[in-house]
This record gives C-alpha cells, sequence and structure tokens, in this order.
C-alpha cells in the first residue's frame, strides 16, 4: 500500500541524495501511524519521522556512533545558540539544509568528539529546563 | 484523532496508572527527550503529580 508522505519529505530527500546519502530505510511503523525515513552515508546518517503525528528530523554520526541521534533542537541550540520551543517539520528540515556544511564539518572526525560533547552538555541544559525537578 | 483528543486519551491512560500508584519505565534518556514531543508532556505531567526519577535513571516513580 502506497504511503503518504508530508512533501516537505519528498522534497528533503532529494536534497539527501543530491548530498550523496542513499536510502536505508522508508517505511510505515507500525504504531500510530506513524513513519521512517532514514538516508545516510559512511559519515552522517538523517532520518525524519513521525512519533504520534509529531515530526522530527534527526542527525547522527553513522561512522562511530549510529545510534546516538541529535534532534533539530538540540542541532539549533549548536550551531545558531540558545532558543526555546518547538521547531516546525518544515524549519526542521530548513535548519538541516540551510547548515549542511556545518553539520558535515561538525560529525567530521576530526572534529567529533568536540562536537558531543558540546551536544550532550546542551541536552543536559534542555533536561534542566523542562524537568527541573528531575534533574540534577 | 486530534492532537488534543491523542493527548486526552494518553494523559487518561496515565491518569489511571498514577491513581494505582504505578511505576513507569524511562527507556529514553532526559536529556533526548525533544522538545514538544508526547515524551515530554508525559513526564511532566508525571512530575506535577509527584514522580520521581529512581533505578539508575530507568524509572519514574510516584511520591513516598
Amino acid at each position: 500500500m502506497a504511503i503518504d508522505w508530508p512533501l516537505e519529505v519528498v522534497a528533503f530527500e532529494d536534497f539527501l541524495k543530491s548530498k550523496g546519502l542513499t536510502c536505508q530505510r522508508r517505511e510505515k511503523l507500525s504504531s500510530f501511524g506513524d513513519k521512517l525515513v532514514q538516508f545516510s552515508d559512511e559519515k552522517l546518517a538523517v532520518r525524519v519521522f513521525s512519533e504520534r503525528a509529531v515530526w522530527f528530523v534527526d542527525v547522527a554520526d553513522a561512522a562511530a556512533h549510529p545510534k546516538e541521534w541529535y534532534d533539530a533542537g538540540i542541532l539549533r541550540d549548536f550551531m545558531l545558540g540558545p532558543a526555546t520551543g518547538a521547531i516546525s517539520l518544515a524549519d526542521q528540515i530548513k535548519l538541516v539544509k540551510e547548515n549542511w556544511p556545518v553539520i558535515v564539518h561538525c560529525f567530521s572526525a576530526p572534529q567529533l568528539e568536540v562536537t558531543r560533547k558540546r551536544l550532550a552538555g546542551l541536552e543536559q541544559e534542555r533536561a534542566k529546563r523542562l524537568f527541573p525537578g528531575l534533574t540534577s | 484523532m486530534t492532537g488534543a483528543e491523542r493527548w486526552a486519551a494518553n494523559q487518561s491512560f496515565l491518569d489511571n496508572i498514577i491513581s494505582q500508584g504505578g511505576t513507569f519505565g524511562l527507556v529514553t534518556l532526559l536529556g533526548k527527550v525533544r522538545e514538544e514531543s508526547y515524551l515530554q508532556k508525559e513526564i511532566q505531567h508525571l512530575t506535577a503529580h509527584g514522580y520521581k526519577v529512581g533505578c539508575n535513571g530507568t524509572q519514574l516513580l510516584p511520591a513516598g
């Protein structure tokens, strides 16, 4: 059965292909009618998925930490400075497309550990903000 | 089902377990919880009812 995808996602797939990434997964998930599409090359992985009808864009280092995904909100904080609030699917895609050279550079081997450390710090800061009673 | 309807059903499910003093598994690190996700709403709903992280961050436990 054909799966309907948002037009933004289809266009983003073309962008990822133009950067040399190939499609690894493109499927409807079993729960809540959610969907996932995942692209990667030997260095970077990008996935777009819906979680209970809310869409997210994630990036991972495909070589060393392929299961360690960073969402667009954290990437926004990392590349553009701290911000709060949800980002629409279109704006998540725009963030990745417009900052693609920066993402490629920051996830390259020489930069990777510095990037991971900074992203982990930003994740902790976000967790403290979202769940002030739960984090130390 | 709209987002509001989906959350209402979800909240009802959570409230039923809260009323029984149940615990919840936490398989996602708090730092990996996406802003405005359902998981964020669920955790905030539970903390509003006194739940705390326990078992090395793997569970949300009721107060007391």
